[in-house]
């Protein structure tokens, strides 16, 4: 094409690049240099957030909870995947069920999920009703208020899994179903060598995505539990930030999230390489 | 990095750091009924009140001609509903005194973002600025010297301990605008006779697991619910290893065990939510605490106020509030000055409580279910105390609130838990250390 | 598999899983919308009692007059609503730009993709508080028109519009555009008038898409926005501050757009979903 083409498609990549830029690329970086700043060029902020024990246990609940939590999702969002594109027909509610809480705004969600678990939520009343003693869902620092996390977060992004799953059982071609079943394959076996194998990068793609999220959890935790009751790397930020009023140590944990996030990506793209999958498509998992 | 310390400051206000949010319920849409009713009878009397004032501002006036008929920028922490209320008495200041008053509403936290800002930049906007009393030791520098006649006349509208507060180094810095303390909450279907001092304290806790609860989450409010234990055993927020202060947080300690588990993230609204399920039975709060459950109709049939549990050096409770300021940089500080005055009058102050609904100043005049709802807290009123007004208290508060998080809820020995806020007490200057009374 | 011939055990036990599933799917979404309905219309007491009741005893309209008579509602349902359709224009736009250039070059594909990827990587702490600092000196940080945080609402959403958008593009057989640019037209008559009536869809799905996002949003609105504040986080205030019933009235106003895009726009959404982040 000739030049001017060139110079509209050159307009059409910068702006919007520029634009993403002044929006993340900008605060990130004066994030950065802000959470080493205290009177100075120092490491002060980073030396608070490493002596103080809630770090270490939003740290530890950063890995925790979205490992447990992709585990749930996964095993829930491929059987409702599975559902969906094997039964001869989905009836509309269902498939707006499957939607639904991914779709209502994530607070509104949350909000009826605190009203759920709370001591003396609809939980605790259903179970006191019918004979048995109810459960502290939400108690600070207690396992089972990460189990809730866990529980509420898979069930309020499984259908972001499903539908990245059910796009991957649509590639399949039905011909191979037919020749298992007539070599007498039962319902595992077919799952086990016709299905998983053909979702492989479907469900890469979701870890990758959905990873990434879980990994940034946010407004789950600081609803249902408090900043302080299971606390994870954002509310630690978030506490920091707005409660205590100490900007540049609340950067420092910002950073120190941004990092964690950028490594374990890094890390699932580089071991897929070795695993010998195309390599070039690699980022292209991360956009979708 | 000043835009940048700015730029934290902007989001929440101190102890009372949730009063911005939409859920407080906002008093004075209560009481307006019956103040409209008071209104009528009060006519002539603030008819008189209103032509003396006039006439003292006239004199007044006279001694400061370079300001005839200005205008006043007014920066205050108020709610929507509240202002509606509030621009009511500016205009009865506006027809008085011939200044227009310009009301501008924003959160405590925002309001010290731009005094610091006015000031550096050595010109500014606003005359008056409310600020949160916890603070004041860090807005000092960037306000004006109050003329102390202010105090002089002016005393008995408060309680002496809310005037100290506003005194720093022997000048008058600070005038209360509103001022609040806590109290008890307690459920009295649950709690026929509200524990009346420590040991009954204890002793509730034993009998009732999980029934008390403190507002532990790590922000101003914990420091709120636990400096009243440490001064009534005669100990202090500055001496935080003395024998006294070690009492008061044993007790507290001792009683953990039996603190309702979510203590560790309750605040000043969610352990409301949590009393007003019946999940809590006795919980310390602010007086707003009353207009919520009023509203739901919990109180006064099912929730009341009682005074906070006696220790062994007496009683005590923690101030709160909003605190009246001139900034260095105010371009109309006499007139901010004769607001000053109006506002502290007694008929004035009358129209604060009934109007606004404001725990305020005078020996509360109110209607019996008033006095029932607010009981606790009327008997708290002689034994309110404040925070101290150190330069930084922010980094006081969050040392002291990380120490009480491992004192209460991670079973830390509170000498070990309070080192670091030992050190940082040792590094202020001596006569930060003892404020001047 | 669904494939008719002999029914074994094994398939008749994945049609009772399938209707055991299906019972789950719809229990998950059916309880919270149903208690969010039933908290919105009954006595906040009725919540507040132990045991919670399940089922309403007396409905009232007070939570609902209450939110709309002091105001906040409109004020944050307008602001929701100027923030969302801001952003929305803004990803749309720069994201269709965005991916024409993805869809005719290669290079520019490769960059662009990146760039997306990474953007996904950011956690939304570490960008709106240093964000918020920069907004302050640009006076766009708190204001009633919510600028600045359409701004960022806008680069949040754009990443998924553009990849919805450039799936569009790289359908539009090129030689189309080399008829066109043989007719003398220019380079961006044939992205205005050819490229663009070509990809309606995708555009009206990108811009649905992209105004549901920001009317999502919490954590930024959360940080950049303390007092004139959106839907969300006047929502999450109401909640934590033990206000079930007008927690719960706001909650179901904000939903309303949702539940009418989901049903209106079913198909779209399946297809757009897959490129939308949280």
């Amino acid at each position: 094409m000739n030049q001017f083409g060139r110079l509209l498609k050159l307009v059409f990549l910068c702006v919007p690049l520029a634009y993403l830029a002044s929006q993340f690329a900008l605060p990130l970086v004066s994030g950065i240099v802000m959470s080493f700043a205290a009177g100075g060029f120092s490491l002060a902020n980073y030396g608070f957030v490493l002596h103080d024990p809630l770090f270490w246990r939003a740290w530890a609940n950063n890995l925790i909870l979205p490992a447990l939590s992709l585990c749930l999702e996964f095993v829930l969002g491929l059987l409702f995947a599975l559902l969906l594109s094997s039964a001869r027909r989905v009836s509309i509610v269902t498939e707006i069920s499957i939607l639904l809480p991914f779709l209502i705004p994530e607070i509104v969600f949350l909000s009826i999920a605190r009203y759920i678990l709370l001591p003396r939520g609809y939980l605790n009343g259903a179970l006191f009703s019918a004979g048995f003693g109810g459960a502290g869902w939400l108690n600070p620092g207690s396992g089972l208020a990460l189990a809730s996390v866990i529980v509420v977060d898979a069930w309020h992004v499984t259908p972001v899994v499903t539908l990245v799953l059910l796009g991957g059982l649509q590639t399949i071609p039905a011909e191979l179903y037919e020749a298992a079943h007539l070599d007498g394959a039962g319902a595992v076996a077919r799952l086990r060598h016709v299905t998983l194998p053909f979702l492989k990068p479907a469900l890469f793609a979701a870890l990758l995505l959905r990873g990434v999220d879980a990994l940034r959890i946010f407004s789950t935790v600081l609803v249902l539990t408090g900043a302080e009751g299971t606390p994870v790397l954002s509310t630690y930020a978030y506490q920091l930030w707005s409660d205590a009023l100490e900007p540049r140590v609340a950067m420092a944990a910002s950073v120190m999230l941004a990092l964690l996030i950028t490594l374990l990506s890094l890390a699932v793209l580089v071991l897929r390489r070795r695993a010998g999958a195309r390599g070039e498509g690699s980022w292209e998992y991360l956009a979708a | 990095m000043t835009h940048f310390r700015l730029a934290s400051e902007r989001v929440k206000a101190k102890c009372s750091a949730e009063r911005d949010g939409p859920g407080r319920p906002s008093p004075g849409r209560r009481s307006s009924a019956r103040a409209t009713a008071r209104s009528r009878s009060r006519g002539l009397c603030a008819a008189l009140t209103r032509l003396s004032l006039a006439l003292g501002l006239c004199v007044v006036g006279c001694g400061a001609p370079q300001v005839p008929r200005s205008s006043l920028t007014v920066a205050m922490a108020l709610f929507p509903g509240e202002a509606i209320v509030y621009r009511k008495i500016l205009a009865d200041f506006e027809s008085v005194s011939g200044t227009r008053v310009q009301l501008v509403t924003e959160t405590y936290g925002d309001i010290l973002h731009l005094l610091q800002a006015e000031s550096g930049a050595g010109r500014g906007r606003f005359d008056l600025v409310e600020l949160d009393i916890a603070t004041l030791g860090q807005a000092r520098d960037d306000v004006r010297e109050l003329e102390p006649s202010l105090l002089a006349t002016e005393r008995k509208l408060f309680p002496a301990a809310a005037w100290r507060v506003g005194v720093i180094a022997n000048q008058l810095y600070f005038v209360p605008h509103r001022i609040m303390w806590q109290a008890m909450i307690y459920n009295r279907l649950r709690v026929p006779h509200p524990p009346a001092d420590w040991e009954e304290l204890a002793r509730f806790v034993r009998a009732h697991p999980g029934k008390l609860a403190i507002k532990g989450a790590l922000y101003e409010g914990v420091l709120c619910d636990v400096a009243p234990f440490v001064w009534e055993a005669g100990g202090s927020v500055l001496q935080p290893t003395s024998t006294d202060t070690l009492t008061g947080l044993d007790f507290l300690a001792g009683l953990a065990p039996g603190l309702n588990p979510r203590s560790a993230v309750f605040r000043e609204m969610s352990v409301l939510e949590a009393q007003a399920r019946g999940e809590v039975w006795i919980h310390f709060n602010w007086p707003f605490a009353m207009t919520y459950l009023h509203d739901k109709g919990l109180a006064p049939l099912v929730d009341l106020s009682a005074p906070i549990p006696a220790g062994p050096k007496g009683r005590a409770t923690v101030l709160g509030g909003g605190y009246l300021a001139i900034p260095r940089s105010a371009p109309h500080p006499d007139s901010a000055q004769l607001f000053l005055r109006f506002l502290l009058t007694s008929d004035v102050q009358q129209r604060l409580v009934s109007e606004l609904g404001w725990q305020n100043a005078l020996p509360i005049k109110r209607d019996a279910q008033a006095a029932l709802l607010y009981g606790g807290f009327s008997a708290m009123r002689p034994y309110m105390r404040a925070r101290p007004t150190v330069p930084d208290y922010q980094a006081l508060s969050n040392r002291w609130q990380r120490a009480l998080a491992a004192i209460l809820f991670a079973d830390t020995p509170a000498v070990v838990a309070l080192k670091p806020v030992t050190a940082w007490v040792e590094g202020l200057p001596y006569e930060s250390v003892r404020p001047a009374s | 598999m669904g494939v008719p011939g002999g029914v074994s055990v094994e398939d008749k036990l994945l049609a009772f899983c399938r209707r055991a599933l299906s019972a789950l799917v719809i229990a998950a979404a059916a309880i919270p919308l149903y208690l969010l309905i039933k908290q919105a219309l009954t006595p906040e007491l009725e919540s507040f009692a132990w045991p919670p009741a399940w089922l309403p005893k007396s409905l009232t309209l007070t939570y609902l007059n209450g939110v709309i008579a002091t105001g906040e509602l409109r004020v944050a349902l307008m602001l929701s609503a100027r923030v969302a359709v801001a952003a929305a224009l803004l990803a749309t736009g720069l994201g269709t730009m965005l991916a024409y250039a993805m869809a005719r070059d290669a290079r520019a594909r490769g960059l662009g993709l990146a760039a997306l990827s990474v953007t996904r990587l950011l956690p939304m702490v570490a960008a709106a508080m240093p964000l918020a600092t920069i907004l302050i000196r640009l006076r766009l940080y708190d204001t009633a028109s919510g600028l600045g945080l359409a701004l960022v609402h806008g680069a949040l959403a754009l990443p998924a519009a553009a990849i919805l958008l450039f799936g569009a593009f790289v359908k539009i057989p090129l030689e189309l555009e080399h008829a066109a640019y043989l007719d003398g037209a220019s380079p961006l008559a044939i992205f205005l008038r050819l490229n663009l009536p070509l990809v309606r869809g995708a555009l009206a799905a990108a811009f649905v898409l992209s105004f549901l996002a920001s009317w999502d949003e919490f954590g930024f609105a959360l940080l950049l926005q303390p007092t004139n504040r959106t839907l969300p986080p006047l929502i999450y205030y109401y909640t934590v501050f033990g206000d079930a019933g007008a927690a719960s009235a706001l909650a179901l106003v904000s939903a309303v757009p949702v539940l009418i895009a989901l049903i209106a726009l079913r198909p779209v959404l399946l297809h757009g979903l897959r490129g939308r982040a949280r």
